[in-house]
């Protein structure tokens, strides 16, 4: 009887052992990756969060039909930052890491991204941000940015603001945020070293529909550029509302997306923008099959924030997977696949980009990306001059 | 010196415009409020529903902006007469204590916001169809969009004051406003007059909505930023005075964007509730409260 009662209990100690560890050999040959992402769900900003994980999405279920990425399947958990709450971003950010514990986090906008990063420090957790553009965000351990940040682009607006418009009284409208305030420093140095002088500076709330009383401010200061410092639909507003006060003269930013344009209307022609662009209709065979298969799932054609975030899983963590499988490890242990980045970055690996070519990631976390200048003609953004080696070229 | 006159002026024009609205969404939430005591904060789920209907008329149905208005309009009042009926209703029925009706209507705002956000998604909707022009008078720059707004609210409040001066209706809803048991005494119905206020004060705030998108567009947040001015307006204005709400809308448009001669623009939130502290401090019945009553 007590032979019995023992190989019973052998038995059920090697089914609890084998129920308890999932990983090991076992997992190492395949599984289920949890991805985690931190977008803007709700709020003034939901539209990016609905892009963003749309872009995500596509790339997941692409690898899962495939088979997974050497047998590893992805699976995406989005918690909401309610359009760049810190405070709700640390909420998601822990239960992302605590609860679900996931190995990587994408993230979107500046605040959020600054918030999460300690504990994602903690944790040794991988953080990717294709949103966010804040010049904070640079020499973040763990955390890589897909974007151009603010201190990359905006030089490069005020170069063409004095080179080719002839601007020497410049005017900032920007977010009251980590962003904005980021590319305000970045156009009062640029023109600090350039000989142009900004006469007024106007922070605004994010999803600030009226700007009546900055605008009316910035008008007083008789400026010959206005230096947009917001993102998104703020874009178009501003824009609208600029030119209906009377401001006549060129109007400069950082970002341009569909939805700016349909709410900046007409309002929008000539509007002037350097940034490292996406574009549907040019790039590459990755391109054009990212373009087609959004199409196809969605109905209509991908904005860059849909492009960062499906290459965020598409061609950032299914080479870091393949790179860990391959080397013996699971990448669904944690720190794997930040060691894994690390490791990547430090050998100088390129990876494919949906807009073109490769993009090349820097130890600092910051990307480089094809950068241009563009200018609206029509409802579409026109290439006026491309930025090589840190120069404008056109 | 003359930049600083011409921003003077810019801001003081500015500031009408606002204030406009915000008397028009003013007297739309405080008459609710002085009639049945319900701090309505679904009020800017009622403007947003009737956007988005004016939204579909206009541009999706390609029905034409004046349709469009009256839809804002009926729309604002049928979902205004659904959450009276079908949420305040059964609360006071139940017997339920104000915090407690007023956390019902947040919790609906809140819930409606997430069912427009389904049902429409996050991108912005234009509300197309009304010449956007420049009009410039001296220093004084605004839009189209903008004079109508001014127009529009102004037409509406004084029809709105008219009404209640000079109708029967007008003059149940002033009596349950100021005495409801007085009122019930002289054969006014208070129930029915909750229903009333539910429906005209609604059926502005839908064409508030309608004329707010036609300049900044519909999303489905949209609502909380101009009622949160409309409180601040009845509060400030005294609260049970229409004419008080009104005078609190001017006010707080004029400060808000006046307040851009000595700080930047993105002050104006703090300058709107600095306002409204001094004149609690300092004349607690509102700018009008005590005169009206």
């Amino acid at each position: 009887m007590k032979r019995i009662a023992a190989a019973v209990a052998l038995v059920l100690s090697l089914a609890l052992l084998a129920v308890a560890v999932p990983s090991g050999p076992i997992a190492a040959a395949g599984g289920t990756l949890k991805v985690g992402m931190i977008l803007a769900m709700t709020g003034p900003g939901a539209f990016y969060g609905q892009v963003m994980s749309r872009g995500a999405g596509l790339a997941a279920e692409q690898i899962n039909a495939a088979g997974g990425v050497e047998g590893w399947k992805i699976e995406l958990t989005i918690e909401d930052h309610k359009s760049g709450d810190a405070d709700a971003g640390v909420t998601g950010g822990r239960k992302l890491m605590d609860v679900d514990r996931v190995p990587v986090i994408l993230t979107s906008y500046s605040a959020p991204t600054l918030a999460i990063q300690p504990l994602a420090v903690e944790k040794k957790v991988l953080l990717l941000n294709g949103g966010g553009v804040g010049s904070s965000l640079v020499n973040k351990p763990t955390l890589y940015n897909t974007r151009m940040l603010s201190s990359q682009t905006a030089p490069f607006i005020v170069q063409w603001a004095v080179q080719k418009m002839g601007a020497k009284r410049i005017a900032t409208l920007f977010w009251n945020d980590t962003a904005g305030q980021g590319v305000n420093a970045a156009i009062k140095a640029t023109c600090a070293k350039l000989g142009c002088q900004v006469v007024a500076e106007e922070p605004h709330d994010i999803g600030a529909k009226t700007y009546s009383a900055q605008l009316a401010r910035i008008k007083a200061r008789r400026p010959d550029v206005l230096a947009l410092g917001n993102f998104g639909d703020d874009v178009g507003y501003a824009v609208n509302q600029a030119r209906a006060l009377g401001l006549t003269g060129p109007i400069v930013g950082v970002e341009w997306t569909p939805n700016a344009q349909k709410i900046g209307g007409d309002a929008m022609q000539g509007y002037t923008i350097a940034v490292d662009r996406f574009d549907p209709a040019g790039g590459d065979a990755n391109t054009k099959r990212f373009v087609d298969a959004y199409k196809a799932r969605h109905g209509n054609v991908p904005e860059f924030y849909a492009a960062n975030y499906y290459e965020h899983v598409q061609h950032v963590l299914r080479p870091l997977i393949q790179r860990i499988v391959k080397r013996g490890g699971n990448p669904a242990e944690p720190g794997a696949l930040l060691a894994e980045m690390d490791r990547a970055v430090k050998e100088g690996v390129a990876f494919e980009s949906v807009y073109g070519g490769s993009m090349q990631l820097g130890a600092d976390g910051t990307v480089a990306k094809p950068m241009g200048v563009y200018v609206v003609k029509g409802t579409e953004l026109s290439l006026v001059g491309r930025i090589v080696g840190g120069k404008i070229e056109g | 010196m003359d930049a600083d006159l011409g921003l003077a002026a810019q801001l003081a024009a500015n500031g009408l415009i606002a204030g406009s609205l915000y008397a028009l969404l003013g007297v739309s939430w405080g008459m609710i409020f002085a009639t049945t005591r319900i701090f309505h904060f679904a009020h800017a789920l009622t403007l947003a529903v009737a956007t988005y209907a004016a939204v579909v008329v206009v541009d999706t149905a390609r029905l034409g902006l004046p349709l469009g208005f009256v839809t804002a309009a009926a729309a604002g009042c049928l979902f205004g007469l659904l959450v009276e009926i079908a949420v305040y209703r059964p609360l006071r029925r139940a017997n339920a204590t104000q915090l407690n009706v007023f956390l019902a209507s947040l919790g609906f705002l809140i819930a409606g916001e997430s069912v427009l956000l389904i049902v429409f998604g996050p991108e912005a909707r234009t509300l197309p169809g009304f010449p956007l022009e420049g009009i410039a008078l001296g220093p004084v720059a605004f839009t189209t969009i903008e004079a109508l707004w001014a127009a529009a609210s102004w037409a509406l409040v004084l029809a709105l004051l008219a009404w209640l001066r000079l109708t029967r209706w007008g003059r149940a809803i002033r009596a349950v406003a100021s005495n409801p048991e007085l009122a019930q005494c002289v054969g006014v119905d208070p129930p029915r007059v909750f229903v009333l206020v539910f429906a005209v004060g609604s059926a502005l705030a839908g064409i508030g909505g309608a004329l707010i998108a036609l300049r900044d567009t519909a999303s489905p947040f949209m609502g909380v930023q101009p009622v949160l001015a409309a409180f601040i307006a009845v509060f400030l204005g005294g609260i049970g005075s229409i004419p008080g709400a009104i005078v609190g809308g001017v006010v707080l448009g004029l400060a808000e964007n006046m307040g851009g001669l000595l700080l930047p623009g993105h002050w104006q939130g703090v300058i709107a509730f600095v306002v409204l502290f001094l004149v609690l401090v300092f004349r607690p019945s509102g700018l009008l409260g005590a005169a009206a009553r």
